[in-house]
């Protein structure tokens, strides 16, 4: 009876494996609509992502979608429908595909050598999806019309695109809402400071009834929070040990936000006026420099963009004082404390110095919380403020960074599928849906539906808006000379590697918190010569 | 007489079959030898005279490196500050870790009291891999001492290892981990060595009235000073390579004052193929530089040893 009764169990076990290998099952759409799906006769597509901030979920929502919309389609000869699986990974670092052969059929990955990668023909040629109007989903536009110029430059090799700009991100403060309103921390328009319902200051924008209202304006402004953000026993921001690196990036926007589009544009073109070039002397007396055309011959010239100068001014008497931050040993446990500061734990924090993505990284600190019966706070992107008054009201520039993408390995065996999923991906709707389970953006031009919107957190709204009020540098080129040199090109090399008394630094914030001594005088001085001298080597 | 013949297959055959299997286990590290050795030295002297671009690869331009070398190198003090630490890095496995390491050896062949602990403990570097046992390290240190000081004394003590700490402490901190871990090696190497010396050699030591210390100085020294040998030629054949696990520590935020010249050798691969000719030239520069001594050194040796 006993064998009986094993052999049954193991009988029912094969016959369930057979089933699910044959595929028939039902398939939840995100909405929760079922649908019964034979996998199969279906195409399978393998899909490969990197599984950091964005995790996999929008993917595996948008496959799922793609699954139902197209039950009935054949993809190739005597097949029916389509597969889509999901792998998500740290091990899928685009850093390293260049050197290794691609396995899966598409790939969503960061830290992509786009012309590298090209060069090896790793890449399927998307021309033909780029440039076809998405008529099928009932929009005029094709993807390309959706990519900002200056990354379309950057993708077209020979007149062909073999990549889709992923995900963008923008260093920046981000400060909790419910702790600044609680705490008062905003600037009211006598000076003092106040809560979210208060009189409040015009903010950088210099209007009021704009969202910046109550932020501190410029960086003497920003000093006089940080203190009083201090004398009310808050921590007031956060970062980590292992990610100086966004602090590097931090202060290249804040470089751009100081420079604006036009001026902040010829780093990457290498062609046009430079306004305010500056000289700057050891005791810290600036001299403005005429304007100056700008030609790759001397390109170092724009070493002397003011902009750099007070952002290193920022990073030297703000960023680098010890008693102004908490330095974590990594970004998601600084994630951590940051959200759990001022509910679980005693000592709140007024920002987190971190990626556009840090919210939908920070995901399970959150779910932590709500496991507690403990209610999250709101956060929003801090308005980056000015360096001097006479920015005020000028257009905030972000910077746009991100070498993430979309792209379908070239030795694909199922090519259609691949493409159409890649299509998919790209309307409106896809993009849209992306923004709502991510809360971050995609460098495309896409509306986000009502529906959609109404699921966002507070901080991928204030992501939104500053797209919305702001110009959006994307810091790409493709002079050979920039790609040729990454180690004082990519990245923020170009923006911050130096070499002072002969020793090279390349994030000026080490190097504050290293030297005692140094000088955002000395690190802006060096930074044209150690350009110059090296020019005619690029 | 005749000689009696083995049962099976005649001679014949047994030498093919001999040569099949001798064939078998050497193609794969031969294999591995022409790749790894052979391959991988050769493109790298040749990448050491040409440079990379991206449209249009490898070209022949020895001058490019030199430029880079000479101009951005040898004429800055980070160059030089580089070259200082991997000497001391040097001096500080190969004094106090041989040191260190020959008497610690001597203590376990002597099999005092922990000595199988000691071995034990020894041994934990060679099985966890380099970079888990940074990471329990500087958890360790970084994070749990500290914290046990905080709890202690009350006072908050910053991570060692954080870019804002001091940095001498840290760089002592890393170079510590440095000796440690090559330490172990030694230490192993040592006693196994040890332990391989005739006991009649000891014997007959004790019989004509030998102390421990004469019988550390006249017989075991001697007997492991190939082994010694060795470990002074390899550490000044790694001595531009050797990157004091800077990088497992510090990624690419080390100081400037932290680096050596193994790390930057490392960190001009890590950033992309524009950095391979210039570290291969790099790479070159140190091994004209290293061969000569290495050859003398072995040869002033081996008449030691003779």
């Amino acid at each position: 009876m006993k064998k009986k009764l094993i052999a049954l169990v193991l009988a029912l076990s094969v016959f369930a494996t057979l089933l699910s290998a044959c595929g028939i099952g039902t398939v939840k759409d995100p909405n929760g609509t079922e649908s019964n799906i034979d996998y199969s006769n279906a195409t399978q597509l393998s899909i490969a992502t990197w599984d950091g901030g964005l995790g996999s979920k929008w993917l595996e929502d948008a496959a799922r979608r793609f699954e139902i919309l197209n039950q009935n389609t054949s993809f190739e000869d005597g097949k029916t429908g389509c597969h889509i699986t999901i792998a998500a990974s740290r091990s899928f670092d685009g850093s390293s595909m260049a050197f290794t052969p691609l396995t899966h059929d598409i790939y969503f990955v960061e830290a992509v050598d786009y012309y590298a990668m090209t060069n090896n023909d790793q890449m399927a040629d998307l021309t033909g999806i780029m440039t076809k109007p998405l008529t099928a989903y009932g929009e005029d536009r094709t993807i390309l019309d959706k990519i900002p110029e200056a990354l379309q430059d950057f993708l077209c090799i020979d007149g062909k695109y073999y990549a889709i700009p992923f995900y963008e991100s923008f260093y920046s403060f981000a400060y909790d809402l419910d702790l600044w309103n609680s705490k008062s921390f905003y600037f009211a328009k006598d000076g003092s400071f106040t809560n979210a319902s208060g009189d409040l200051s015009e903010g950088p924008d210099g209007k009021a009834g704009t969202s910046d209202d109550g932020m501190p304006a410029t960086y003497a402004d920003f000093a006089v929070l940080v203190d009083h953000i201090k004398d009310e026993g808050v921590t007031p921001f956060i970062c980590a040990a292992n990610a100086t690196d966004y602090i590097a990036n931090f202060l290249y926007e804040y470089y751009a936000n100081y420079e604006g589009a036009e001026q902040m544009a010829l780093n990457f073109t290498f062609d046009g006026t430079a306004t305010d070039l500056i000289e700057v002397s050891e005791s810290g007396k600036v001299t403005e420099l005429p304007a100056e055309q700008i030609e790759w011959d001397n390109g170092y010239e724009l070493q002397r963009q003011a902009g750099r100068y007070y952002s290193l001014q920022f990073a030297h008497d703000i960023l680098t004082p010890k008693d102004n931050y908490k330095m974590s040993d990594t970004h998601i446990n600084a994630q951590k404390s940051y959200v759990r500061g001022g509910i679980v734990n005693d000592q709140p924090i007024a920002m987190i110095l971190e990626g556009s993505w840090w919210e939908n990284e920070a995901k399970a600190c959150f779910k932590e919380l709500n496991d507690g019966k403990y209610d999250r706070h709101n956060y929003a992107v801090m308005p980056k403020p000015h360096a001097t008054e006479d920015k005020i009201g000028q257009t905030p520039c972000w910077l746009g960074a991100s070498s993430s993408y979309g792209f379908i390995a070239n030795n694909t065996a199922h090519m259609d599928l691949a493409l159409a999923f890649m299509e998919f991906l790209h309307t409106d709707e896809e993009l849209s849906h992306f923004t709502a389970e991510v809360n971050m953006t995609r460098p495309l031009d896409y509306p986000v539906t009502k529906e959609d919107s109404e699921k966002l957190t507070t901080y991928c709204k204030s992501i939104l808006e500053i797209k919305e009020t702001g110009d959006v540098i994307y810091p790409y080129t493709n002079r050979e000379e920039v790609l040729d040199n990454p180690l004082q090109f990519a990245s923020f090399a170009w923006a911050w590697t130096t070499s002072v008394d002969g020793y090279e630094y390349r994030n000026p914030w080490l190097y504050f918190s290293e030297v005692s001594d140094g000088s955002a005088e000395d690190y802006f001085s060096s930074q044209e010569v150690y350009f110059e001298t090296r020019w005619d080597g690029f | 007489m005749k000689t009696p013949q083995p049962v099976g297959l005649n001679k014949k055959h047994r030498d093919k079959r001999d040569l099949i299997f001798y064939c078998a286990l050497m193609i794969l590290p031969l294999i591995q030898l022409c790749i790894f050795y052979f391959g991988v030295n050769f493109q790298t002297i040749m990448m050491a005279f040409q440079r990379f671009d991206v449209e249009d690869g490898y070209s022949w331009d020895l001058h490019s490196n030199i430029n880079w070398f000479l101009n951005d190198q040898v004429r800055t003090a980070g160059f030089w500050a580089m070259v200082k630490n991997s000497f001391m890095i040097y001096l500080y496995t190969q004094l106090a870790g041989t040191v260190l390491a020959i008497l610690f050896a001597y203590y376990i062949y002597k099999r005092h009291a922990g000595s199988l602990f000691f071995r034990f403990m020894l041994f934990l570097p060679s099985i966890i891999p380099a970079i888990l046992l940074t990471v329990l390290y500087k958890k360790t240190v970084g994070l749990g001492v500290p914290a046990w000081l905080q709890y202690l004394f009350g006072k908050v003590v910053e991570d060692p290892f954080s870019p804002t700490a001091d940095g001498n402490i840290r760089y002592t901190l890393i170079t510590l981990f440095t000796v440690w871990t090559g330490f172990a090696a030694q230490t192993l190497i040592y006693s196994a060595t040890m332990d391989r010396i005739d006991s009649s050699i000891i014997e007959a030591g004790k019989v004509d009235g030998a102390s421990p210390w004469q019988e550390f100085r006249h017989i075991i020294l001697p007997n492991i000073l190939p082994a010694v040998s060795v470990f002074i030629i390899t550490g000044i054949a790694c001595f531009f390579t050797n990157d004091n696990n800077v990088f497992n520590f510090m990624s690419t935020s080390a100081s400037p004052h932290d680096k050596t010249i193994g790390y930057l050798l490392y960190t001009l691969v890590v950033n992309g193929e524009t950095g391979y000719c210039k570290s291969a030239f790099l790479g070159l520069i140190c091994s004209i530089i290293l061969i000569p001594v290495v050859t003398v050194v072995r040869k002033l040796l081996n008449r030691e040893d003779d």
